[in-house]
């Protein structure tokens, strides 16, 4: 196993029970978990402490046609954790996410949640999953049709019996929980994605995603296309979020300032494997040139 | 961690053809003709496996909306929305189709009528050609290829943006929010504009009969209304029922699989319209073939 070394979680870990205590209130006060069905730590009567596997990979394969992404690849992602995947473009990076999430599938091996193979599961587990895995994409993929309300209220329109007074009331907090709450801009609810800057579709992209209060987030590039600050500010609520809301997170990134700041465990993909998994002080200091000419942008 | 640049095989004479087998350089020069041939029949085979899959995949989406789509909610906002889009957009464009094709039949038949004395026929020949015929196929290449572009331009970019991906991560099933409605609204839409361009190509018809052949206008409708049966109505809008739907079916697939990148979705957008100009064309012939003999 490639990420076989145990390391301790960083960070939230040692505030484990400060932490469940921001998710309990959360829960209390949003109800949004209950409503959705969601806890930590538990799926379909089956547990898991923090630190252990919640997202494994065994073996995967994944092919598209002659182009091999993965070949026996493993990787293991620890409830409560932060693992930022980091690896060349077009390596496959975003494939590893949308196979957590089953909007791809592997032809080998398995991806499992709480070990439940991912790409077994029906169209109703899928579902289930996706309330509980939810995924922030690359450009936003915010939904051009809709107004900002709509976009980040739209899975609990699709999936709770909310009515839309509710609905709007967790799509603030949500949008709060961004830095983008009505307090401060008071036309966002009505606007249209179209009329946001980049920056700003990210974190409502973000908002979107948190609203169902999941378990995992997985985030594709966040900070990719951004400037330093509105870097900083993603890298800022990807950990504020890990804190306050309890979230196991998985970022995909190329940009080592955020991958070091928000991340417990960086694992880099290589040669359709990941054979470097670590906390980021132990990653830091490895000696193998593929690692260091990576993190150092070398191109040798 | 990307590749080096350089040549990974260390091919010290560098071929730059990539030829696998080695033979680039100091090799005899070969014939054209049998890779020629060769590669013609790779490209008639990779053609033919593309349409073949291209048509199952087309089936396979149908047949997933067909099963997904009825479930409740039935997204009756969306039906409705997609069939102000698709239809009453469509109305400006349907109604002149409809006047000009009903106009130029018309006179065309009248001048070959006239030449026999048998212009008082017009209202029974041109009744048959538009209603059975004309109007469903040419509102079927025309207004259904414009819905057909636009559900292939919108899906492509929502596909291209992520959105689509984005709605199945957010737990929804996209075959549900996208393709039903916009499949339901085109076969809705079709057979109403159908039924208003006969009526349009009809008065179009008139015009032509009464201004440049003097067969009253009044006559002319009499004629084309007895020549018509319900038979021929069924026809008409079973032909437009079915040319929507494949404009619905045929829009949302190529929306569906647009690869990526913007000049993808231009790709993708123009071989709809020749998809979907194909198609009804095929089915305009099987469904002749269906109800000549009852007619």
């Amino acid at each position: 196993m490639n990420d076989a070394k145990p390391s301790p979680v960083a960070g939230p870990a040692s505030t484990q029970s400060g932490v469940l205590a921001g998710v309990s209130a959360m829960s209390n006060s949003s109800g949004v978990r209950r409503a959705i069905g969601t806890t930590i730590g538990q799926y379909h009567g089956r547990t898991c402490a923090r630190g252990e596997p919640v997202i494994e990979f065994n073996a995967v394969d994944k092919a598209f046609g002659p182009n091999v992404i993965y070949r026996g690849m493993n990787l293991k992602v620890r409830l409560g954790e932060t693992l930022t995947i980091i690896g060349g473009s077009g390596q496959g990076k975003s494939v590893c996410l949308k196979l957590m999430i089953g909007l791809l599938h592997a032809e080998g091996g398995q991806v499992c949640y709480y070990g439940e193979d991912v790409g077994r599961m029906n169209a109703e587990q899928l579902r289930e999953l996706r309330m509980r895995v939810s995924m922030v994409f690359q450009g936003g993929a915010l939904f051009d049709s809709m107004t900002i309300a709509r976009n980040v209220g739209y899975a609990l329109r699709e999936h709770t019996d909310m009515g839309d007074a509710e609905i709007n009331q967790r799509a603030a907090e949500s949008l709060t929980l961004v830095g983008l709450g009505p307090d401060e801009y008071p036309e966002i609810m009505e606007q249209m994605p179209a009329v946001l800057s980049v920056g700003q579709r990210k974190r409502v992209a973000l908002a979107r995603s948190i609203a169902v209060r999941p378990e995992v987030i997985l985030y594709d590039e966040p900070t990719t296309g951004l400037d330093p600050s509105n870097c900083n500010r993603i890298a800022r609520m990807i950990r504020k979020l890990q804190r306050e809301l309890g979230v196991t997170s998985i970022v995909v990134t190329h940009d080592m300032t955020t991958a070091w700041y928000v991340s417990d465990r960086v694992a880099l993909l290589h040669n359709k494997q990941f054979p470097f998994v670590d906390d980021v002080p132990t990653f830091r200091a490895i000696d193998d040139p593929i690692v260091r000419d990576f993190i150092e942008g070398r191109t040798s | 961690m990307t590749q080096p640049t350089g040549d990974p095989t260390g091919d010290p004479t560098g071929d730059p053809t990539g030829d696998p087998t080695g033979s680039g350089a100091g090799a005899e020069p070969k014939s054209d003709e049998p890779s020629a041939l060769r590669e013609w029949v790779i490209n008639v085979g990779t053609t033919i496996n593309a349409g073949i899959k291209w048509c199952g995949g087309l089936a396979v989406m149908f047949g997933q909306a067909a099963i997904r789509g009825p479930r409740r909610p039935f997204g009756l906002f969306d039906i409705s929305y997609q069939i102000v889009q698709l239809g009453i957009r469509s109305i400006p464009v349907t109604t002149m189709m409809s006047l000009f094709v009903g106009m130029i039949l018309a006179w065309q038949f009248g001048e070959a009528l006239a030449d026999f004395g048998a212009k008082n026929s017009l209202g029974y020949v041109t009744s048959l050609a538009l209603v059975r015929e004309l109007v469903p196929t040419l509102l079927a290449v025309t207004v259904g290829t414009k819905m057909a572009t636009g559900m292939t331009a919108e899906l492509g970019s929502m596909k291209v943006t992520e959105q689509i991906d984005a709605i199945s991560a957010l737990g929804a099933d996209p075959i549900k929010k996208l393709v039903w409605p916009r499949l339901v609204a085109a076969s809705i839409a079709m057979p109403l504009l159908v039924a208003w361009g006969n009526v349009v190509a009809m008065l179009g018809g008139m015009l032509i009969s009464d201004t440049v052949f003097d067969v009253p206008a009044g006559y002319f409708y009499h004629t084309y209304i007895d020549e018509l049966e319900p038979l021929h109505y069924i026809m008409s809008e079973t032909k437009a029922l079915v040319f929507g739907g494949l404009a619905g079916i045929v829009g949302c697939y190529q929306g569906f699989t647009t690869k990526f990148g913007t000049e993808a979705v231009g790709l993708a957008t123009t071989e709809t319209v020749i998809a979907v100009s194909v198609m009804v064309l095929l089915a305009d012939f099987a469904l002749t073939t269906f109800f000549m003999p009852i007619g």
